[in-house]
């Protein structure tokens, strides 16, 4: 049986196909991507996806709609292991993105060989925050383990930049004179017991410390303490760094089976390289993170303080051991820390 | 220098500090009871009457153990020693069960029997449910065929099965069909089954044709606006398909039911023998039952009857070598049952005691006295090319008396006498009339 079309029924086809093609022209035009981040890169993101987006249609014709989710690193690993459908995951410490790896298999355990620098676009590294005019006349760690005075510091338990303080206090402990795995431990346990408060994220420390008054010196990542500071008032807190600290480096990943789901692989990866470029680059300098191009760093030069910085391989033997030494259940913190005590 | 700061200050300071952290560590409290999804309940874990179960909280995954276990004793009054040999006490049914639900859409249920020292399975199958009316069970269960059959084990109110439960198999391997339709007021069941022999368990068919097995029960009254008028339930059952028994010497499968009284005792069965082929009968074509059904039960009184009628082809091998001289059999059978309770009402699944004994409260659970006549018709035909007269009755004729204590719904004590008179079944006259007392101590749960 034939059926003939009439000059109607043409013109309903050709409508359809307008639609149609209309239809898979707009969804080409539009990408969504989902960046789960940690907590203080918040102002990061939202100028890395205004710049980015740009770039991206200019190269592409694609308009990219980038939604952000923030909170403690280890936490938003936890939400991108139950199922957040993240597209990239932007997080604190290496080993929250080891864990997604492990743990839900949506992440290609190379995925740290995948980009320059382990996919570290950008580090930072630990300092202290006071209240202006330093009251407490807070120089170094060592005076936070001072009896009576009140740190404010997150939960490194549930958040990343609270695991590199940890560790930063633990070695520089571990590297004074006469300096050992029991006096860093004795040193950190005394610390922790000026904690007070522990927030499950950064920026909830600096809400407790900056907006609620609560305590002398709040223990940050440096770029959160530079944003603490010009956000709130330099009349009112000022930035102490101290002799050493760490290098932080926070890492960045494509969520491959979600990505591979949502077809958003191309804009994914394109996303996380941005990073790197010297547009990237000078976003993380604009948002106090040191950046990894070295022509962007001799740029910027004198705009973060030198540090002796030491590195998580060189005095944890990397993040697996430190991970399974101070923060599983069980680990050194939950030994030391008393809450209330 | 710093301003120098009274001690008052210091101390304000620190009370300040307190209460800021105070209230901080409360609106982190807030904070995280807002961002925490509601909690989840676990896995319940359930232990009652109707066994232990495990299931998730929307239930749709679901394990359940039950158990039943039924300790006899037989006692027959007779001068024949043989028969007296039978006086025993006896683990009737040893039956652990495990029960499923998954996805909340397919049952499960696994009944092996460790009891009368043999091992078997008694039930094995899925059930997949996806609407009341539309069931799909495959595996071995009972078949439509016998109301008293269909009856639970621990929910009889005999200590054994009328004469009636020879026509029918205990279980069929196969695939049914079944449902609830109208909320009950109509069950239909319909499978395609091995087709086991009577009083058959076997596993594995003896040929490649298969049997039809069906009932229709309606519940007329089974509706809230008529429910005080008791329950009723009538339907049919019936069967039909071709059955094939193996003749062979070395192992023969006649593919024929034997034919036990309410005393358990053997009293009837067909010829078969591993040395004379002439003396074997097989199962050789059509062979169909029909199986009306009745019951009514309200509040302490209730009544279940049913007659069996089957009709059956078979193979008479009369000489060595030769073609099959071919019989047919029409047997019957039949048994009415009343009982009355005190205490609790009769039902179908059982005595049901309004209070279960408590010594404390002086509850005693129920007592139920039941009567029972029951009766077995074989076919002269079979006789004696198919049935040796001289060692199997033709007719049996039965009166049984119960008296039941159901302690609670888990715990029950039964005690029977049966009187049954045969036609048949002995070298000159008929076999003696079996007078037996049963008793019962039966948990199940």
């Amino acid at each position: 049986m034939k059926i003939k079309l009439r000059n109607g029924g043409r013109s309903g086809l050709v409508l359809g196909a307008l639609i149609v093609l209309g239809t898979a022209g707009v969804a080409r035009a539009q990408v969504k991507l989902l960046n789960v981040s940690y907590d203080p890169t918040r102002e990061l993101y939202q100028d890395v996806n205004q710049a980015f987006g740009r770039q991206w249609q200019q190269k592409t014709g694609q308009t990219v709609n980038i939604s952000q989710s923030h909170g403690g690193s280890g936490k938003q690993a936890r939400s991108v292991i139950d199922g957040l459908d993240a597209d990239v995951v932007t997080l604190g410490l290496a080993y929250d993105i080891d864990a997604i790896a492990e743990k839900s298999g949506r992440i290609g355990k190379d995925w740290q060989k995948r980009l320059p620098d382990n996919s570290s676009p950008y580090t930072s590294t630990i300092v202290f925050v006071v209240r202006k005019g330093n009251p407490r006349g807070i120089r170094d760690w060592d005076d936070l383990v001072k009896p009576g005075t009140i740190v404010v510091a997150p939960n490194p338990k549930t958040s990343g930049g609270a695991r590199w303080a940890y560790l930063a206090a633990w070695g520089y402990a571990l590297q004074k004179p006469g300096g050992s795995e029991a006096a860093a431990r004795e040193f950190v346990r005394k610390l922790y017991k000026n904690v007070p408060v522990l927030d499950s994220g950064a920026r909830g420390s600096t809400t407790t410390f900056g907006q609620r008054g609560i305590g002398q010196v709040l223990v940050s990542w440096e770029n959160e303490a530079y944003l603490l500071v010009n956000e709130l008032g330099k009349d009112k807190f000022e930035i102490v760094n101290p002799s050493v600290s760490i290098l932080a480096e926070p890492p960045v990943a494509v969520v491959d089976k979600n990505v591979d789901k949502h077809g958003t692989r191309a804009v994914a990866e394109g996303y996380l390289k941005f990073l790197y470029s010297d547009e990237g680059q000078e976003l993380a300098v604009k948002n106090h993170y040191r950046p990894r191009s070295a022509a962007v760093a001799a740029k910027h030069a004198g705009t973060f303080p030198k540090i002796k910085l030491f590195t998580i391989d060189q005095l944890f033997g990397g993040w697996q051991k430190a991970q399974a030494a101070h923060f599983a259940d069980g680990g050194t913190f939950d030994q030391i820390y008393q809450p209330g005590s | 220098m710093p301003p120098v700061r009274a001690p008052w200050e210091d101390r304000l300071d620190e009370i300040d500090q307190r209460t800021r952290i105070v209230e901080r560590q409360q609106e982190l409290a807030r904070e995280a009871a807002a961002a925490s999804p509601p909690a989840r309940p676990g896995a319940t874990v359930q232990a009652d009457e109707n066994g232990f179960s495990i299931s998730s909280p929307d239930r749709q995954y679901q394990i359940r153990f039950k158990g039943q276990l039924q300790v006899d004793g037989r006692r027959f009054f007779t001068s024949d020693s043989t028969l007296q040999s039978s006086d025993t006490f006896l683990l009737r049914r040893i039956r652990p069960t495990l029960d499923g639900t998954l996805l909340g859409l397919v049952d499960f249920r696994i009944t092996p029997d460790f009891g009368n020292n043999t091992t078997a399975i008694y039930d094995a199958y899925i059930d997949t449910h996806p609407r009341p009316w539309l069931r799909l069970r495959a595996g071995k269960f009972k078949g439509p065929l016998g109301l008293e059959r269909l009856q639970a084990d621990q929910d009889l109110t005999f200590i054994e099965r009328a004469l009636d439960s020879n026509l029918s198999a205990q279980r069929e391997i196969g695939l049914e069909l079944w449902g609830d339709i109208a909320n009950g007021l109509i069950r239909y069941e319909g499978g395609v089954f091995n087709g086991n022999a009577d009083n058959g368990l076997t596993d594995v068919d003896s040929n490649h044709a298969k049997t039809f097995e069906g009932r229709i029960f309606i519940q007329p009254f089974n509706t809230a606006s008529l429910s005080f008028l008791g329950r009723l339930g009538i339907g049919i059952a019936g069967s039909t398909g071709n059955e094939k028994g193996v003749s062979t010497l070395s192992a023969p499968n006649p593919w024929m039911g034997t034919f036990k009284s309410d005393g358990q005792q053997s009293i009837a069965s067909y010829l078969t023998s591993t040395t004379d082929i002439t003396q074997t009968v097989v199962a050789y074509g059509r062979h169909s039952r029909i199986n009306p059904q009745l019951y009514y039960y309200n509040g302490p009184v209730g009544l279940l009857a049913e007659w069996i009628k089957e009709h059956q082809n078979v193979a008479e091998l009369t000489t060595m070598g030769a073609t099959f001289g071919t019989g047919v059999y029409n047997n019957s059978a039949g048994h009415v049952t009343v009982s009355g309770a005190l205490g609790g009402d009769v039902t179908y699944e059982g005595l049901k005691p309004h209070k279960p004994l408590d010594l404390a409260a002086g509850t005693f659970g129920a007592l139920e006295l039941a009567l029972r006549y029951d009766w077995l018709n074989i076919d002269s035909a079979a006789f004696p090319t198919g049935i040796d007269p001289a060692k199997s009755i033709s007719k049996a004729k039965a009166y049984g008396l119960a008296l039941n204590w159901q302690l609670n719904r888990n715990v029950k004590v039964d005690g029977d006498y049966q009187e049954t008179v045969f036609t048949g079944g002995a070298k000159t006259g008929n076999r003696p009339t079996e007078k037996v007392l049963l008793g019962r101590f039966q948990v199940a749960f």
